[in-house]
């Protein structure tokens, strides 16, 4: 009898432990969520700044000149995170690649208008 | 049955503290992920902010550098209450603002990211809804000031006051000493006086005398600049004006 009980014991606290494992299983690496997390924090900081810094219709008007590479390879040397992050600009049919760095996870992204014209900034920060 | 019973606690115990790491580690990945879905919501307000006061903005500028000519009442209808609206979605996020533009406000909080003016102040209110593939949804209101390059109120209120005077010295005046001869005298000089005291010009178009009454159709003009916000190096040279004719009985 003690025996039976015993087993049916063990057999039920395997089972649970099994499925709740199971079910924590997915979110195990927290270094991944902790790194993610970092990076689109910065990410956001970063698009923060630039916007105080030169205001949108700065960002349209040197898009349009053709300079807006330089200006954001400048802010990012300034910021001492170039080696790090990459902003690609989609504007109008041109794609501007600064920064360095792996490509990797998703971008924090800006969208922003001026008038029927529209400019997205994408950034990933992979430290 | 002993031993079994010793391994199956120990076995017991030591899940039991798997778990509660397992759960632990659950729990710290989730409030990065809230975290970030925080961060990235507010970089989604801070957007919604830009591109409303862009909308608005950008609407402004297009119509004072459509022409150069604009009555009073144009100019008082553009700085009347507005809204603007747009939706859109850079893939992952979907969103909606709906921003209600004011002369009347009192909040001190300045947009970052657009340039300062020294114009007119507008107040925003600005009603948000962010969602996004993930679950997030963030709806909420928020509220601060953007400037613009042309100073309406001070336009108006020039406009407003060459008016109440021009008016008022022609009444008293013509109340003196009117006479059918003397119309023409008296309104050059009540045009020089508003010269001299308010930024306008006024432009008689049209004087009538009856038997009755006396009719002045004037207009009374300001000319200002306007710098355009959004084209570099372009300013447009406007004239805002006020013209009605005025009637005086005569007794």
């Amino acid at each position: 009898m003690f025996k039976l009980i015993d087993k049916a014991f063990s057999l039920i606290i395997v089972a649970v432990i099994v499925s709740s494992c199971l079910n924590n299983l997915y979110s195990l690496n927290v270094r991944e969520y902790e790194e993610g997390y970092y990076s689109r924090l910065v990410c956001c900081q970063l698009l923060e700044k630039m916007l105080k810094e030169y205001d949108v219709i700065r960002l349209f008007h040197e898009a349009e000149r053709g300079t807006l590479g330089p200006l954001l390879q400048h802010f990012l040397q300034e910021n001492g995170v170039y080696e790090y992050t990459i902003i690609v600009v989609e504007f109008e049919s041109e794609k501007i690649t600064v920064g360095a760095g792996r490509l990797s996870g998703t971008p924090v992204k800006l969208v922003l208008f001026m008038g029927d014209r529209s400019m997205v900034l994408n950034i990933w920060f992979t430290k | 049955m002993v031993q079994t019973t010793v391994v199956i606690i120990v076995f017991t115990i030591l899940f039991s503290c798997t778990l509660a790491i397992l759960g632990a580690k659950r729990q710290v990945a989730n409030s990065y992920l809230l975290q970030e879905q925080y961060a990235l919501a507010k970089n989604k307000i801070l957007e919604c902010r830009l591109n409303a006061a862009m909308d608005f903005l950008y609407t402004m500028d297009t119509v004072m550098l459509s022409k150069n000519n604009f009555s009073y009442d144009e100019l008082l209808h553009f700085v009347e209450d507005k809204t603007f609206k747009r939706a859109y979605s850079d893939g992952f996020f979907s969103t909606f603002f709906e921003a209600h533009f004011s002369l009347k406000g009192s909040c001190d909080k300045r947009l970052d990211g657009l340039p300062e003016y020294d114009g007119t102040k507008f107040y925003v209110t600005l009603n948000y809804n962010i969602s996004n593939l993930s679950g997030l949804n963030v709806c909420g209101e928020d509220s601060f000031y953007i400037s613009c390059s042309l100073n309406f109120r001070l336009i108006l209120d020039e406009l407003e006051g060459a008016r109440e005077f021009f008016e008022s010295q022609l009444f008293s005046k013509f109340s003196e000493k009117l006479s059918k001869e003397n119309v023409s005298e008296i309104v050059c000089e009540v045009t020089g006086l508003v010269k001299s005291l308010f930024n306008c010009d006024t432009i008689i178009e049209n004087i009538s005398v009856n038997e009755n009454f006396v009719e002045v159709h004037y207009k009374l003009a300001y000319p200002t600049v306007y710098v355009s916000m959004f084209e570099e190096g372009v300013s447009n040279n406007i004239i805002v004006y006020y013209e009605r004719p005025l009637r005086l009985e005569i007794s």
